[in-house]
């Protein structure tokens, strides 16, 4: 049994590995970054990403900052997968992605993202958001866009459905959009997930918690907060399922260790077990320290 | 035909296991070692698509008229090249280190030694299964769409054997301690390096007309 509100025991993975792959990929991104090869940045960029999402499952508040390294890259390559880094990293100003080589659906993807972001995060009103966001059906919205290749009209539904949730203050607006964008944005991951040898060894091409999945997940959060687990049942998202693991992590991103909880609130961390960790245990968790040297 | 460099991460091999196969057998298929006689015959029955798609998909699976992992039976030796040069000038946004694929095979995600073999192999531009002599490059999305996700480990799968000839050098790492190195981002040191006297680069067997 999984319990619940804890992304590491839904994607099957050992704590001590993820630790270890978060700290050398996190270095090993900071390397590649210093070097002036072009391919380097790239590389440097992937690096920093697989860094961030392993920080997200060990330990979440050294995941912005490697989010935020990897938008940089991202934004000197002038890839708008920028974008999908900077929703992770929390920031609210717009990667600079130029026009270098424009990658249509992608952009489409990730722009509609940043809407959502922007009303999620209450920058951007329902109304001017709604505005940006087109109405008409199109036949490239079927074009799979980014890493996850989900269709770009499940995120224009998605984006359009957080502009309905908050403006309505009713969470059955992201139904069934969120329900379905979750479900095909974890499609990569539990393929990934079958080839149990090297998914837990973190050698498979997937990230454990992929950028675009994160950025659905803390755009949802702060559109339904509060939530609960009932919140997303009746939405429709499975109980203890990978489809609940962004919602959870963007809830601890977006809560601080040091904040006030209010009564009944869910714990802010999981353990390095499977069991929900309390916050004095998470801070240590967060205090730099050299990798584990065996599983 | 293209001479591709590769990396070849292989767990816990012992240094004098490691001399060998840098001055006498070169990298061998577990088939081999496991058989220790193979003939042409068997070569040519064992290379084809079936069994690249068994390496690739079912290698810790035993087939259904087989008693052990595929892996222990395969014909197919996987190294790595990282990201496709076709990937990177398409701007996909990941692109994968080969030293860190290698690595993280070599040393099973920083929990062991490992030794990373850098060498050649010959390579086609098209499939080319049942020819013994050039690798797959199951990595590229052009020849192998159906391999797809094997495209980020930069996967280039050898067949039966990659000459001493044809390996520069082989490199160990102590899994523990290149995590700690990569972690501060220092530049990757093995602990120790064997280099293959005997080794041929492949620019000596490039053909460069000049004009006169």
């Amino acid at each position: 049994m999984v319990p619940p509100g804890n992304p590491l025991a839904v994607l099957h993975l050992d704590p001590a590995d993820v630790r270890v792959t978060a700290h050398a990929a996190d270095g090993y991104g900071s390397l590649l970054a210093r070097t002036s090869q072009p391919g380097h940045q790239a590389r440097a960029a992937t690096m920093k990403i697989r860094a961030a999402a392993c920080w997200c499952l060990v330990s979440p508040a050294r995941a912005p900052a490697a989010f935020a390294a990897a938008t940089r890259l991202y934004e000197r390559l002038g890839h708008p997968f920028a974008i999908a880094a900077a929703i992770c990293a929390g920031e609210q100003r717009p990667p600079a992605v130029g026009p270098r080589q424009p990658v249509p659906p992608d952009e489409r993807a990730y722009g509609a993202l940043w809407v959502a972001w922007g009303l999620a995060s209450r920058t951007t009103s329902a109304d001017a958001a709604l505005r940006m966001l087109p109405r008409a059906a199109d036949d490239r919205e079927w074009f799979p866009a980014g890493q996850l290749e989900v269709p770009i009209r499940h995120y224009l539904e998605f984006a359009r459905g957080v502009a309905v949730t908050l403006r309505s203050g009713d969470p059955r607006g992201l139904a069934p959009s969120l329900p379905r964008l979750l479900q095909r944005a974890t499609e990569p991951v539990r393929i990934a997930m079958a080839d149990q040898y090297r998914w837990q060894a973190l050698a498979t091409g997937v990230m454990p918690v992929e950028p675009e999945l994160l950025a659905i997940g803390r755009i949802a959060h702060r559109t339904l907060a509060p939530w609960d687990e009932d919140t997303l049942t009746n939405l429709g998202i499975p109980r203890n399922s990978v489809e609940r693991m962004p919602l959870w992590i963007a809830r601890v991103l977006d809560e601080p260790p040091a904040s006030p909880r209010r009564p009944g609130d869910r714990p802010l961390s999981w353990g390095p077990n499977g069991t929900e960790a309390p916050t004095a245990a998470r801070v240590r968790n967060d205090a730099p320290e050299p990798p584990a040297t065996s599983g | 035909m293209f001479f591709q460099h590769i990396l070849k991460g292989i767990p816990e091999a012992k240094p004098d296991e490691v001399e060998r196969i840098l001055t006498k057998t070169g990298i061998r298929c577990n088939w081999w070692r496991r058989a220790r006689r193979i003939n042409s015959e068997q070569i040519k029955a064992k290379l084809n698509t079936g069994n690249l798609y068994r390496h690739l998909e079912h290698y810790h699976e035993a087939p259904l008229t087989g008693d052990r992992p595929f892996g222990e039976d395969t014909p197919f030796i996987s190294t790595t090249a990282g990201t496709a040069v076709e990937d990177y000038a398409a701007e996909t946004i990941y692109i994968y280190d080969a030293f860190w694929e290698a690595a993280i095979f070599a040393t099973r995600s920083f929990r062991c030694d490992g030794w990373i073999f850098y060498g050649y192999v010959y390579v086609l531009g098209k499939p080319a299964v049942e020819l013994q002599e050039f690798a797959e490059e199951v990595r590229n999305v052009h020849l192998y769409p159906q391999f797809l996700r094997w495209r980020h480990q930069g996967e280039i799968t050898a067949k039966i054997e990659i000459p001493s000839v044809r390996l520069r050098c082989a490199e160990l790492y102590h899994g523990p301690k290149l995590a700690e190195q990569l972690s501060r981002g220092e530049q990757p040191e093995p602990v120790e390096v064997l280099p293959n006297q005997a080794y041929c680069p492949p620019d000596r067997y490039t053909n460069i007309l000049g004009g006169l």
